[in-house]
């Protein structure tokens, strides 16, 4: 994240603030999984009120991820405007009328393949990955 | 992330101490929730909850109602008092027309012991147990052990003190229970008559010298004298209470360590506590009344979560 910071600060010639969002609860599958929806970390130390915002996720997909998180940042002030930046698009596949404003990649998959995005700082490289999960799962 | 592994919260006696863990984790976030300029996460806008209400209750019916509302829940809340429990309606029956109304989940306080588990066999409904007589109070152990948490760290291998009327209080049991399944070490102290005998049987330790307890202890938990179950006197006066087991600044301040203090409530100030011990740094007690309603959050959101649809 702070990679991610510092390059958009290096792009913008300015210093931003940061921080991030967990969606869980603002989900609008609960009670539709096998195990409950288990929430990680949310550190939003500033208001929201008045601000430009970018929200960014790894993986644009069905939309709905961002449609939580769209709900789920309202809690933090009325912004001015929100933007959002992803680092893969997979188009065709949207269930929601979502669209992303910065796109690192787009790519055509089938619903049975995954994508996952790997970070230097946490996996040791920087990765983007298709795959397909064995026996469809 | 598994799931607890119970249905129902009846007792701190049938959780895991993984289950504990579970929403001890739960609760860290929705501590964060309810710290937000929003406090409110859309998440149980699908689920109606009874607060059934069978004996008094300010803290606990408030915190639970908060909790729902936080998570969107609708409420519907019931007390006997103004019920037709007076008309000799049966608890089943009660309930059984709350749950006619399409309730997913019920949170009962009663005064007789089991009433929260004879619930639980009988109807379709999660249910949460808030008190049942001199049974267990689950939330308020749970809470009590993640103030513990918050404050030291963690509980593990931590010695804590229960003081005062063990025999008619709830929050004793829970607390021994919730304490020992994740690795504290506990000990009651309180006038002979209102210690359990078999008490010992459970691991705990027992001392009826006040101050020789408080040495021993990282934690004392203040209890309250539950003067509405006192149908006896146990004790000759509540001022000869106050002299052997009232904590005051000057016993406190004597101790070869601070420690921290905590009370339940509702606090009977210069009794079991002066307020000049409620009121210290030392003590967390306003601290485990926010973290009661993060704790009652993750419970609810858990054991919704098994709600079938």
């Amino acid at each position: 994240m702070n990679r991610l910071k510092e390059l958009i600060e290096e792009i913008l010639d300015k210093q931003i603030q940061c921080g991030s969002l967990d969606i869980t609860f603002h989900r609008d599958d609960f009670r539709r999984h096998e195990t409950p929806l288990i929430p990680s970390v949310t550190n939003i130390d500033f208001s929201l009120e008045n601000k430009k915002i970018v929200l960014i996720d790894d993986v644009l997909y069905t939309g709905r991820t961002i449609r939580a998180g769209l709900d789920a940042m309202l809690a933090y002030g009325r912004p001015n405007n929100v933007e959002l930046l992803t680092f893969v698009d997979r188009r065709f596949k949207r269930h929601l009328p979502i669209q992303a404003d910065y796109i690192g990649k787009t790519v055509d998959s089938l619903v049975s393949e995954r994508v996952s995005v790997e970070w230097k700082e946490i996996e040791g490289e920087d990765k983007v990955i298709l795959y397909t999960k064995e026996n469809n799962g | 992330m598994d799931n607890l592994s119970v249905d129902h919260l009846i007792g701190i006696e049938h959780l895991t101490s993984r289950d504990i863990e579970i929403i001890f984790q739960t609760a860290d976030r929705f501590k964060e929730v309810i710290n937000r300029p929003i406090k409110k996460v859309p998440s149980l806008r699908d689920t109606t909850i009874a607060n059934v209400f069978f004996e008094n209750s300010t803290r606990t019916k408030l915190s639970f109602e908060l909790a729902e509302k936080r998570l969107s829940a609708d409420v519907v809340n019931f007390s006997a008092s103004s019920s037709s429990v007076t008309k000799g309606e049966t608890l089943v029956d009660t309930v059984n027309n709350i749950l006619s109304m399409k309730v997913d989940m019920v949170v009962m306080r009663h005064p007789n012991p089991g009433a929260a588990k004879f619930l639980s066999e009988r109807v379709n409904a999660k249910i949460i147990n808030a008190g049942d007589g001199t049974h267990e109070h689950p939330t308020q152990a749970l809470l009590d052990s993640y103030s513990i948490r918050e404050k030291l760290g963690s509980v593990n291998d931590k010695k804590v003190v229960i003081v005062g009327d063990i025999l008619h209080s709830r929050v004793a049991l829970s607390n021994i229970y919730a304490l020992q399944k994740q690795g504290a070490e506990v000990m009651v102290c309180g006038p002979t008559t209102l210690i359990p005998k078999y008490i010992h049987e459970l691991g705990v330790k027992v001392e009826h010298n006040l101050r020789k307890a408080l040495e021993w202890c990282d934690v004392a938990n203040m209890l309250r004298i539950q003067l509405e179950r006192q149908d006896i006197q146990y004790f000759p006066s509540l001022r000869e209470y106050k002299m052997l087991y009232g904590l005051d600044k000057k016993l406190l301040d004597s101790l070869s360590k601070e420690i921290v203090v905590m009370h339940p409530g509702p606090i009977n100030r210069g009794v079991e506590i002066t307020s000049d011990v409620a009121d210290s740094k030392q003590s967390i007690i306003l601290n485990q009344v926010e973290n009661g309603v993060a704790i009652r959050m993750a419970v609810i959101y858990l054991l919704a979560a098994k709600i079938e649809r």
